[in-house]
Parts: C-alpha cells; structure tokens; sequence
C-alpha cells in the first residue's frame, strides 16, 4: 500500500520539483545608469540560478539582488545616491522584448515563451535580462514583491476554490499558521511544507491512476473510484493560445491599455531606450479560463478530457471538430500533454502551486 | 461556430481560428453588478454593462471614476464576496467562471473585507 501510494505520489512529486536553470543579463541601460559602463566587471557579467517551475519571480528577486547586484556595486565602488538604490519593487525580467509577467508561475512563462518546448529543443539555461528600472507598468502589474506575490497567490488559491467547490471556505478556515506555513512552502520551495496544507484545500479527486492507458478502463471503474473521494464541482483550468497578434488582441488591448495608462499615468516613465515597449507585442496570449466538470456533459462514467476541455473553453460545440488535436500542441510543465488526458488525473498531478490547470496551447 | 472548421493548414492558423472563433461566441457585453460593503458609498446606478474583453483593472479603474476616488485612497475589490482577481484577468473569463446568468457581482470595500 506505502509502495502505490508513493508511486501514485511520483508525477506530483516530480512536478513540484521541477526546476529551470536560468542566465541573468543586467540590460544595458540600466548597467550605464548604476555603474557608467554597460560592460559589467569581471565576475559579475552573468549571473546563473536554477529556479523552481512552480515558484514566481517576485520570490527570486530578493536573491538576486542580495547575491549579485549588492555585491557587484559595492566591489565597483560605484557610487548610487541612497534615492536610487536598487529597490525589489523595481526588479523585472524580460526574455526576447517581452516582460515577463511576474504574478505567473514561471514554468508557465518560460512553457509560453520558449519556443519549440513542445519539440524538446527547449533553451536551457534560459537567458532573461534583468531590469533594475523603468518597470512597463503597461505590459506589468507595478511594484512587485516577495508580499505582494504572496497576497496575489492567496487570491488565486481563493479564486480556484470557489472554482472547485463553490467557496472559498476551505481557504478562509485555514488558521494563520497553516496560512503562513503553506505560503513559506511556495516561497521556499518546500514539498513537505506546502503539501500539508495542500491536502487540506484540495483533497485528492477521483482517479489517480495512470493518465491515458486504455480509454475503455477510465471510462469503466472511472464511476467506482469516485464515491470514496471528496468530488469537486469542477476544475479551475486555463488555456494561453498562442495567436499572431493582430487577430483579437488588438480589439482586446485597446480598453485595457487606456487603462493601464491611467493607473500609470503617475510614474511617467519615458520609455526611451525601453526594448521592451517597442517589442512587447510579438508574441500574444489568449487567455482562456474555465471551470471544467470531471465527467463528460450528460456523463457519469466518462471522464473529461483536455480536447473536451479545450472544446469547451473555447465554445467549439461540434464534437467531431477535432482538427486542433493535430494541429496544436498542449503543454503543461514542459511535458506535452496528450490531448486524450482525463482533466481529473491531471487536477490530481498536474497542478500549479495555485491549484490551477495551466496548459498552453501552440501551434505544431 | 463553423469558422473553426476550415483552417487545418499551418498550426498557426488553427490556433488564429480558434481564438478568433471564441471571440466570436463571446458575448460582447456582460452585466456588472456593484455592491458596496461596510463605509464604501453606495453607487447611484450599480448594474452596468461592460465589455466582456475587458480586464478586471478596467473595471476598477472605471469604479474609481464613479465613485470619485482618486488612485491614492484605497478601494478593495472583490468577486463574489470571495476574492480579488489579478488586475489582467479579463472579464469575460471572470463570468464565465463566477458569475450567475451572464452577471458578475464585484463587491467594493474601503478596508480589506476578504483577505
């Protein structure tokens, strides 16, 4: 029994502990600005870290800035007025002129942002630049840190409750220890920390066995299994298609942006020199989000698949409309994720810090 | 619907199709209901009609402009009287995933209520 249960255990294990390695560039702009020089002194010019897929980069700031850039000023001797010391808030990353989102898991960004992971030719050690000043607040949420992340991820843990149970109870009756102790897990990258608490919010659902063995068995005993387990309402899911642009975000972005002016409007960064505004909009995401039931509609026995999710996240009514399952690609955690998967075995092992689904979908 | 049908060429193209076709399922307008809770002064008119490509920030900022509030005094926003969505989350998926018969309740608050 021990023996399955740590077998069953092993993808979520294996998931949590996923982690990328990762190649820091200071930009050029901002190195001019601390240090005079855009060429960084000897041994400062990169700075390498391995990262964990299910943490945030709000949590890897601090490090950064503490292990590399507070060391590298003061063996330079450069002089920063105390007004324009480097502050957490002001650190963000960017991979190829986009700014990396910082309130996403970052093996969802680098699973949206690399391309040909679904190829395996993936780009390892992932090399981001890292900014110091100018934060796009257009293309970014402002002000980024280690208890902002935290608050935001509490939101989202809320946000996936009410998804899968229809309140946010299980979270709210957590005590401020069990709180702190599941948030110091997603900070410190600690399983046994996080999944205490984990267990907790969201027990397991019906099917742990493995993913897409035989159709004809998950649809078979799929009914059995669930009458032990506690069964949620439904999945939180999210599907990032990638599109070329143009398409709908250009309807899409125009409220948004004049918006996020406004809220900006404050900070009254130039942008000069920014590559990031210039660029930002070559690779756009359509973010789509919905609870998904465990079982097909009308089903009791037939599990949900990622095609069914997938169908009904983006309105596809026709069953036999299948022509995206050849041509795109779902990727969850680096792994290509067979669009045949049960939604409940990956609700059970596929599963960001958030309790969400996160599944990018691109073009093959 | 049947728009999706037809793009089977590059990948691409499909997945152009695809989101082209959502955003054509989509209904252009969903209701927004405002409520106030504790001190947070009552909206004159609290039912609206929103774009459902909006962001969540978009709602704010447009709640911040009815209610007169200026972006240094705190306003706490909410979901459902459950949670606060990250400010880029767009409505559409919000109702999709909260509301009841295309109408999403956003409750506003001067103090944190929930967490």
């Amino acid at each position: 029994m021990d023996y399955r249960e740590s077998e069953q255990r092993a993808p979520l294990k294996r998931v949590w502990k996923g982690m990328i390695p990762i190649e820091l560039q200071l930009a050029a702009s901002d190195a001019i600005e601390l240090l005079a020089s855009a060429v960084l002194p000897e041994p400062f010019q990169t700075f390498y870290m391995l990262i964990p897929r299910v943490g945030y980069l709000p949590f890897i700031s601090g490090k950064v800035k503490e292990r590399w850039l507070d060391p590298m000023l003061a063996l330079s001797g450069s002089r920063v007025p105390s007004d324009q010391q480097i502050k957490e808030t002001d650190i963000w990353f960017e991979y190829k002129g986009q700014a990396l989102k910082w309130h996403y898991p970052i093996g969802l960004l680098y699973d949206m942002l690399v391309s040909d992971v679904h190829r395996g030719d993936a780009e390892l050690p992932w090399s981001l630049t890292l900014h110091v000043r100018k934060l796009p607040t257009a293309k970014i949420i402002a002000q980024p840190n280690g208890q902002l992340m935290r608050d935001m991820f509490m939101a989202m843990i809320k946000e996936a409750d009410f998804i899968r149970n229809g309140s946010t109870k299980r979270v709210m009756d957590l005590s401020k220890n069990d709180q702190m102790q599941f948030l110091d897990g997603l900070e410190t990258h600690s399983y046994e920390k996080y999944f205490a608490i984990h267990s907790i919010i969201v027990p397991p659902t019906v099917d742990s066995r493995a993913p897409v063995q035989s159709s004809a068995s998950s649809t078979s005993s799929g009914g059995q299994k669930a009458r032990g387990a506690m069964q949620p309402k439904a999945i939180p899911v999210r599907f990032y298609m990638q599109t070329s642009g143009s398409l709908d975000d250009g309807a899409k972005d125009a409220p948004t942006s004049g918006a996020a002016t406004t809220s900006a409007g404050g900070n009254g960064g130039g942008g000069n020199g920014l590559g990031a505004t210039k660029q930002a909009d070559i690779m756009q995401f359509h973010v789509s989000q919905v609870p998904v039931a465990l079982y097909r509609e009308g089903s009791s026995s037939e599990l949900a698949t990622v095609a069914d999710a997938f169908k009904l996240c983006y309105g596809i009514a026709d069953q036999t409309n299948d022509a995206f399952i050849t041509n795109c690609a779902c990727i969850s955690h680096g792994v290509c994720v067979p669009w045949e998967s049960p939604i409940s075995w990956l609700a059970d092992n596929f599963f960001y810090a958030d309790c969400f689904l996160h599944m990018v979908v691109v073009g093959i | 619907m049947s728009e999706v049908t037809a793009s089977s060429a590059a990948g691409a193209t499909t997945a152009d199709a695809v989101a082209a076709a959502a955003a054509i399922t989509q209904p252009k307008k969903v209701v927004v209901k405002f409520r106030s809770i504790g001190n947070a002064p009552i909206l004159k008119k609290s039912v609206y009609k929103i774009s459902s490509a909006q962001r969540f920030q978009a709602l704010i900022v447009f709640l911040r402009k009815e209610l007169g509030y200026k972006a240094i005094e705190p306003l706490f926003v909410y979901v459902n009287s459950a949670f606060s969505p990250a400010p880029d989350e767009t409505v559409y998926n919000l109702v999709r995933c909260f509301g009841l018969d295309n109408q999403l309740t956003i409750n506003y608050a001067t103090t944190p209520a929930w967490g």
